[in-house]
């Protein structure tokens, strides 16, 4: 009789894991559809040569963009940001550089290059920040400014260029993101096409093995590193199906904080940015969204599937694993902070749709994973699923996440052609292929160990990442 | 649940069993579910596998479309560019239009005068006019857009029927390309009508307008524009004032004074924007007056205006405003003193350590600084 | 007259072929650079300075002003005539071309008989 209800017990729980398992997948059918599907759209409207008519219609309709540089200890490379960010072709907008309170020579290594001036402006201070300790001024480029403030962490930062800026729209920019000369005008284009439009984010690829000089790519290129490599085929996929897939339905709750345009009155309105979160780019989002549902506000955060900024991969696993974990709990806490969202009246897609799946396939999905594994692996062991079934099962997840990262692979091919040799699309399908294989479960296991993290309130220890504490690039592609 | 569906459900399993135990690699005594899974997987395998193999086709598709397009291009850039190729100009195919309109917008954004004109020639007789027509009446929003475009530019007369619905399209980027091309083709007849929606219609830039306007015959704004500034009421709004530079200098300095004396009343916007407008001796005290405005955008204005007009005389009202509480106040009259005319430097750097301003003294500074880097 | 040479430098391939077109029709001998590492190598290399040179503002590595200030600062390179392209609205960086040391500025889009009595009058 024992022995039976826990036959039933093991059934029942299987059963639960095997519903979890389909449902997680015909979510991403779904969404590799809805993905599929706007690319062709998009394409059709913004055709990868076309930049040049998009430049010529919309001439004397672009509005000035504010494009904030929060900087940190970046003496070694804000003369290169800088000047990358001056060479960007938009007929109007502005580089407000943050310095955070670097301990090194940030300030003095912009001012000897750029002729700053101190500059006694008084702005309003809409949202807390800091204190700012001065303003510069370049005399060379009348269109930059540098504000140095005390050190309060890179949301903090990005307040003070917010309240500085004076143009309607913002653009957040990580200080090693690696730009096109015509990233401003691709991921304004929303903007000026549909006007409720109060966000827009664009896709983010790796940098490492790209050809890059004084922050400009000059060409593309797959990094020889495996774990960066790993990485390039992850944020295809991330990119085009986390991302491209939700924004039809105006479902996105993730913009990258490595490149990111916002309507400036909209985010001050909200609150800006904020400090005390570890993935402050996500919060803003998933905020905005709670905040246009709140007061019915219609309202349009889209993302642009157009390549457009280039961030460095880290390619240690202790520096990968610790942005991973950072991601996780992130995302985490700005679900639960928001989780009045959730199946929330008049919520839309975001409500219904976007948040439970990021809730349930995205934050608690490695517990799910984990928990799944060690369970079948019990049942192995108890004789109560055969070692054939077990392996067939695993080889089926393998398959189908390969399956997503080739078709990733191949909208790419139909859409931008980022990698245009053949080789190149060679080595991703065989990157795609080895990805599931290692790769994802080491993910798992980090992300496993983030949310940990968060449930435990445990301070989180930072990771040495590539520059200092409170400073980790937010280019997130979950 | 009945019998019979669950005879069938029998009969469907059944069969399922049988059938299965046909495919090699299917274990003989394994259960219903993994007979499943073991499909799923091997259609999976597959999936990845035709993926790959569509992968590695298409790319090889698009890199031969790609060459083709790009010589393509060549040759229609070459043909744009070498007039004496007249009369052998390759026939444009509706498929190549967007690529073909990309390609002229940047050919057209490089050049002006005859050799434009001569392009112009040699792109419609390529066949321009049938697609634009086509596209106008029936394209995407997109095509509608790049037509419009170009029907003006190629100043394709037959479009203007097509253009005049569009003209009110909701969305300004399309109902301003087309009626920006409407008066390319035909400004005696459409000018008169689309004036008071190009100096009003608030979703057009500035900028774009005054485009337009100027590339209109002088003779035809000169007669039209001062009447319906002058006209408005109360008073035209700051937009409209800012075409006034399209006017020949006694008009503008007419219609400046007319609208100044007609209304008491006017918006600060305006007033500021016609301030700027004033480029005569005679309308100076206007400027002067305006420097004591208790609306500081009047007075940033008024500054513009002396910047351009001061004199040294000047020099005390600057100075007196270098010490304002409005950052731009400040910032434009350290502009106007460093660029009055006859003043040295030896004053202006007095002022900059004497002012009793601090926030005063900083700005000069930094306008003294920026002088001396240009 | 032996042939002139004219060295233009641009990053938009459109544009530049348009010019290179107008200026070889006219029987220049034209040379021609994408990016502002590209020109400074030129300027320090052995190969003898153009007769005059056409260069865009915006560029990519080093803007138009830099490249005036090491052309100058090349006594080879130092009375070669320079003429500056800038894109529409950004007239004020012309002044700060001019007060570098370029000799004449044309906006594009350029007209093109404006530019060519230009590159007359100052290779006279």
């Amino acid at each position: 009789m024992n022995q039976e209800m826990a036959v039933i017990l093991v059934r029942s729980v299987e059963f639960l894991f095997l519903v979890y398992f389909l449902l997680l997948n015909g979510g991403l059918f779904v969404l590799h559809l809805i993905a599929a599907w706007s690319v062709r759209h998009y394409m059709a409207r913004h055709p990868a040569h076309g930049a040049g008519i998009d430049r010529a219609t919309y001439s004397g309709f672009f509005p000035p963009i504010g494009v904030i540089v929060p900087a940190f200890n970046e003496e070694a490379t804000i003369t290169t940001t800088i000047h990358s960010m001056m060479q960007l072709h938009y007929p109007s907008f502005e580089v407000i550089v943050v310095n955070d309170g670097s301990k090194d020579r940030t300030l003095e290594v912009a001012i000897e290059e750029f002729g700053l001036q101190p500059f006694r402006e008084v702005h309003r201070a809409r949202l807390a920040t800091k204190t700012v300790r001065g303003v510069y001024r370049s005399v060379r480029y009348p269109n930059l400014r540098f504000i140095d403030k005390e050190n309060g962490g890179k949301a903090d930062a990005l307040n003070a260029g917010i309240n500085a800026c004076v143009s309607p729209l913002f653009c957040g920019v990580d200080a090693d993101s690696i730009l096109q000369n015509d990233s401003l005008t691709k991921c304004v284009l929303p903007f000026l096409e549909d006007r409720r439009t109060i966000c827009a984010g664009g896709t983010i690829r790796i940098a490492n093995g790209c050809e890059v000089d004084q922050g400009l790519l000059l060409r593309s290129g797959l990094p020889r590193h495996p774990l960066a490599l790993l990485q390039v085929v992850e944020y295809l996929r991330a990119f085009l199906f986390g991302r491209l897939g939700w924004s039809p339905m105006n479902g996105l709750l993730i913009v990258s904080g490595a490149f990111g345009l916002f309507e400036r009155e909209t985010v001050v309105q909200a609150g800006g940015y904020s400090p005390s979160t570890i993935g402050e780019d996500m919060e803003l989002v998933v905020r905005l969204h709670r905040r246009m549902i709140e007061e019915s506000r219609p309202y349009r955060i889209t993302f642009v599937p157009d390549p457009i900024c280039w961030t460095e991969a880290p390619e240690s696993l202790k520096v990968l694993g610790s942005q991973r974990t950072r991601w996780q709990r992130g995302l985490a806490e700005s679900l639960w902070r928001h989780r009045s969202l959730l199946f929330r009246p008049g919520s839309g897609a975001v409500g219904w749709f976007s948040f439970p799946y990021m809730l349930v396939f995205e934050c608690i999905e490695p517990v799910v994973e984990v928990g799944g594994l060690v369970f079948f692996a019990l049942c192995v062991a108890f004789g109560l699923v055969g070692w054939s079934e077990a392996v067939l099962f695993l080889g089926l997840v393998q398959a189908l996440g390969m399956l997503q990262t080739v078709n990733a692979v191949l909208l790419e091919e139909v859409s931008y052609r980022t990698f245009p040799a053949t080789r190149q699309i060679l080595t991703m399908i065989a990157a795609s292929v080895l990805e599931s294989i290692g790769y994802r479960q080491l993910n798992t296991w980090w992300r496993l160990k983030g949310l940990v993290q968060w449930a435990t309130g445990r301070k989180h220890k930072w990771g040495k990442m590539t520059r200092s504490a409170a400073w980790s690039s937010g280019a997130s592609p979950k | 649940m009945t019998s019979s569906s669950e005879s069938s459900w029998v009969v469907f399993t059944g069969n399922w069993m049988e059938w299965t135990a046909r495919i090699p690699g299917v274990a003989p005594g394994s259960s219903w579910s993994s007979r499943m899974g073991f499909l799923l997987f091997v259609g999976t395998v597959l999936a990845v596998v035709l993926f790959t193999v569509s992968i590695l086709a298409l790319h090889f598709l698009n890199d031969r479309r790609l060459r083709r397009e790009k010589a393509w291009k060549d040759r229609w850039l070459l043909q744009l560019l070498d007039p004496r190729a007249q009369g052998k100009v390759e026939p444009l195919h509706e498929a190549q239009f967007i690529a073909f309109c990309d390609l002229w917008s940047q050919v057209d954004g490089s050049i002006r005068g005859s050799l434009r004109e001569e392009m112009i020639e040699a792109v419609r007789r390529a066949g321009t006019q049938e697609l634009c027509v086509k596209f106008l009446r029936k394209g995407t929003f997109r095509e509608k857009l790049l037509a419009a475009g170009l029907s003006g530019q190629l100043r394709i007369r037959e479009t203007i029927e097509h253009l005049l619905p569009l003209a009110d399209s909701p969305d300004p980027a399309l109902s301003l390309t087309a009626c920006h091309s409407i008066l390319r083709m035909d400004a005696d007849a459409h000018f008169r009508d689309f004036l008071p929606r190009l100096l009003e219609n608030e979703l057009w830039p500035v900028a774009q307008v005054h485009e337009i306007l100027s590339e209109m015959p002088p003779e035809l704004v000169s007669s039209r524009l001062p009447s319906a500034l002058v006209e408005w009421e109360p008073a035209p709004p700051a937009r409209a004032v800012r075409m006034l530079d399209l006017l020949p200098e006694d008009l503008r300095a007419q219609v400046i004074e007319r609208v100044f004396r007609k209304s008491a009343e006017i918006a600060p916007e305006t007033e500021a924007a016609l301030l700027r407008e004033i480029r005569s001796p005679e309308h100076l005290p206007l400027a002067r007056q305006a420097l004591t405005s208790s609306r500081w955008p009047v007075v940033v204005a008024a500054l513009h205006t002396m910047a351009r007009m001061g004199s040294r005389e000047d020099v005390p009202m600057l100075s007196e405003l270098l010490g304002h509480s409005e950052w731009w106040v400040r910032y434009r009259s350290a502009q106007a003193l460093v660029r009055l005319p006859g003043i040295r430097p030896i004053e202006l750097e007095l002022l900059a350590t004497r002012h009793p301003d601090r926030y005063g003294r900083d700005m000069l500074r930094f306008a003294l600084a920026e002088m001396g880097m240009r | 007259m032996p042939t002139r040479r004219i060295l233009l430098i641009d990053d938009d391939p459109i544009f530049s072929t348009v010019l290179q077109h107008v200026l070889s029709r006219e029987g220049y001998q034209v040379e021609q650079l994408a990016d502002g590492r590209a020109a400074t190598e030129r300027v320090h290399s052995e190969t003898p300075p153009p007769d005059l040179v056409v260069s865009d503002i915006m560029l990519p590595f080093l803007d138009g002003f830099q490249l005036v200030a090491i052309m100058r600062s090349n006594t080879a390179w130092e009375r070669i005539p320079i003429v500056m392209l800038s894109a529409k609205g950004q007239e004020s960086d012309i002044q700060h071309a001019l007060d570098n040391g370029a000799d004449d500025y044309l906006v594009k889009p350029f007209q093109h008989g404006e530019l060519l009595a230009r590159i007359r009058r100052f290779l006279r």
